[in-house]
């Protein structure tokens, strides 16, 4: 079988898998990474939402044989190792996964991984073009919560963005 | 009893058939009310006589701002709902302007936006307000879902909707970018329901804000003209040769929840 080199949470990994193999796949079931979530497989629901090279994408989307070999990929697992040390907060983690938990975001929980990640991209691409993050910006968050969190998701969104 | 066909599969509906008997209720109320030229907050206060309900009224009214100016367009609309051990009362505001019903959001549902919402709610003794909270906030969310933009169609026995990208559950662009959620204070020992509690009187809120914003009586939501699937139906309309097909009624009957 051929093999994938990727960086994975900033260490590399390589994995022996058919080209054709969604990434999701392949991190959920050989490094058994999970923090991405298998919710549609059609790039819809974005419960999977990590990034590579620091902009959010879809795994359920993307064949493990369109990554080079030095593409970085970033699951909420590594997602604290983003930030300098001193930018985590009491629990050791990014400041957008400490103001998920000062706000008590998740209900069920299963879209809030994909949730966050979208939320770092987010807040990320704002602060490239200078500005601070709008309800408009909110407004284009595509993920879905079934729960129908998007309240406190805006707030938390609104508070890690101030630490980031 | 049965309250569905069961020849296909069923899943779990939040707060079952409690938003579709409120909205119903509730556009009939404001209808009385405009007939006796009444406010329709002023009419329910007159005419409801639970405490608890008058009481919720009364907070949402005052904490949503009832009756303050709307611009052409956009409107409020209230609504109450009394289940699981509880009384709740809502405030929304909805826009149905051009400008927003129109608004392009690639492979997404737009229409009329809920606002604002604020939310009243009394379920007896609360162990974990914040929990109530969050369970109000994502049955708001629940209940803009069933006016503006979410709903199944059955044709020949089967679903048109399949997953996330045409089965249309409120998303960021639809939600109201203001929530305010009241938990009343209670000196019952009974605690209430939270899961399916903030469903109904929203849907209805909802409802009764888009009549007022739209001088229009609606009778089926939700009521969205450019709906992707039923779109696509008009393009390909329901086969009748496919229709004598459906699958045979299955054997097993299952208890009711009621």
């Amino acid at each position: 079988m051929p093999e994938q080199t990727f960086i994975l949470n900033g260490e590399s990994v390589t994995v022996d898998v058919e080209d054709d193999v969604r990434l999701l796949w392949v991190l959920r079931d050989v490094p058994g990474v999970t923090g991405p979530k298998y919710g549609c497989s059609i790039n819809v629901c974005k419960a999977c939402t990590s990034h590579i090279n620091g902009r959010a994408f879809n795994p359920c989307a993307v064949p493990v044989g369109d990554l080079q070999p030095g593409d970085k990929v970033t699951t909420i697992e590594g997602l604290p190792e983003e930030v300098p040390a001193v930018k985590r907060g009491q629990n050791g983690l990014h400041p957008m996964q400490e103001a998920w938990l000062a706000r008590d975001v998740p209900q069920c929980g299963y879209c809030q991984p994909g949730q966050i990640m979208a939320a770092v991209a987010l807040v990320n691409k704002t602060k490239r073009e200078g500005r601070t993050i709008t309800d408009a910006d909110l407004d284009t968050i595509r993920n879905i919560c079934r729960c129908g969190t998007y309240t406190r998701i805006r707030a938390a969104i609104r508070d890690g963005a101030t630490k980031m | 009893m049965l309250e569905v066909d069961e020849r296909f599969n069923t899943g779990s509906m939040r707060n079952i058939y409690s938003p579709d008997v409120r909205v119903a209720a509730e556009l009939v109320v404001d209808q009385l009310a405009a007939r006796m030229k009444m406010d329709p907050l002023a009419f329910r206060l007159k005419f409801e006589r639970n405490a608890r309900l008058r009481a919720v009224l009364q907070k949402v009214a005052a904490a949503g701002e009832w009756g303050r100016a709307m611009a052409p367009g956009t409107a409020q609309g209230i609504a109450i709902h009394k289940e699981y051990k509880g009384v709740s009362a809502c405030v929304v505001e909805i826009d149905t302007r051009p400008a927003t019903v129109n608004r392009s959001i690639p492979n997404a549902v737009t229409g009329p936006r809920v606002t604002r919402v604020t939310y009243a709610i009394d379920a007896g003794r609360v162990v974990n307000p914040r929990g109530l909270e969050a369970q109000m906030q994502g049955g708001i969310n629940d209940g803009i879902a069933l006016a503006l933009t979410s709903s199944l169609h059955l044709r020949d026995g089967h679903f048109l909707e399949a997953s996330w990208d045409n089965y249309f559950y409120t998303r960021q662009w639809n939600t109201p970018p203001r929530v305010d959620v009241i938990v009343m204070p209670s000196d019952s020992e009974q605690p209430g329901g939270a899961g399916e509690a903030g469903v109904a009187a929203t849907f209805a809120a909802v409802a009764c804000a888009y009549a007022r914003a739209t001088g229009t009586m609606p009778t089926s939501f939700p009521d969205q003209p450019r709906h992707p699937v039923l779109r696509a139906e008009a393009v390909h309309p329901p086969d009748p040769a496919i229709a004598d097909q459906r699958p045979p009624a299955r054997p097993v009957r299952r208890p009711t929840h009621a």
